[in-house]
């Protein structure tokens, strides 16, 4: 993976996240979006155009692949490279969330009164 | 300033109107505020709106910049997807309306987000660039035949005027729209320095 696509991907917007996580499941854009809407209880709503520009942009970095156009609508899946990128980020979000908890990194828990 | 021009049929109408490459919103704004007045939209040339007689009733619109220029099938069919249907397109740009229902809760913008707002900000100003980069490139071959005709000894006094006047004009047919296009970027320059905060 080249550096200039860590520099656009990670760390990731919160919108492109769900969507490139969605895609480990062939889907297309409004039904991540309703997706997205499920999983975090309503809270995020990813509108048309965030949907139409991230999709274009992450098959254009070669992140997803069109799987099948089908009515119109066009089914990505994610690639290679794009599950490489998820993972890192995932590893970014779990030492973010561990430190957060009082965690530190490298297998040393944080001491609780 | 606003000029109303009603056609024969009554239930055609045609206003002049200009907005800036930067004023995206306030145009939609405007088609919205024609609808609610019982205008629907039907189509522009960026400088003609032409609307179709209708029922007074609360549409929103939105505006969305193409970079290639081209509604496909699949991005129409996801923004109606999403409610959205697709009313038309100028240039760059593609309409879209969505009816706002009384109670319900309509998701009324095609950007929700401040990054992808930037980011269309930020194709218009790729786009108004490469529309200018044909007259960047070729100015310098206009300056030069300027120099080369300017001398011209031609004999004729009304000959050389007549020369110089056809460089001039040719010169100012480039620089014309090179002004026109950098005070677009200039302005939605403006508008992206107030999505970043930074202005």
């Amino acid at each position: 993976m080249n550096d200039k696509l860590k520099r656009i991907y990670i760390p990731m917007t919160e919108t492109g996240f769900y969507i490139l996580y969605c895609l480990q499941e062939e889907n297309h854009g409004y039904n991540i979006g309703l997706q997205v809407k499920q999983m975090t209880g309503g809270e995020l709503s990813i509108s048309p155009g965030t949907m139409y520009g991230t999709l274009s942009k992450m098959e254009h970095d070669g992140l997803i692949y069109l799987v099948k156009t089908e009515d119109k609508r066009k089914f990505y899946h994610i690639t290679e490279l794009g599950y490489k990128i998820l993972d890192l980020e995932l590893a970014r979000i779990e030492r973010l969330y561990k430190n957060s908890k009082g965690e530190l990194i490298g297998g040393t828990e944080h001491e609780k009164e | 300033m606003k000029k109303n021009k009603k056609e024969n049929n009554p239930n055609i109408l045609i206003e002049k109107q200009k907005f800036y490459i930067s004023e995206f919103e306030q145009e939609a704004a405007w088609l919205s505020f024609m609808h609610r007045e019982g205008w629907k939209f039907v189509s522009t040339d960026s400088l003609h709106y032409q609307f179709e007689k209708t029922e007074k009733e609360d549409w929103c619109y939105q505006l969305d910049y193409k970079e290639n220029g081209v509604a496909e099938e699949d991005y129409i069919r996801m923004y109606a997807d999403y409610g959205w249907e697709y009313a038309g397109q100028c240039d760059h740009w593609c309409y879209f309306r969505k009816q706002r229902m009384e109670g319900e809760d309509t998701d009324t913008t095609l950007f929700g987000d401040r990054e992808s707002k930037l980011e269309l900000c930020k194709r218009v100003v790729h786009g108004q660039f490469l529309r200018m980069l044909p007259f960047i490139l070729l100015l310098p071959c206009v300056i030069n035949l300027l120099r080369l005709a300017g001398p011209v000894d031609t004999g004729s006094p009304v000959l050389s005027t007549f020369i110089g006047i056809i460089c001039w004009l040719s010169l100012g047919l480039f620089i014309f729209p090179m002004v026109i296009y950098l005070n677009q970027i200039n302005r939605i320059n403006k508008l992206i320095k107030e999505l970043e905060g930074t202005k």
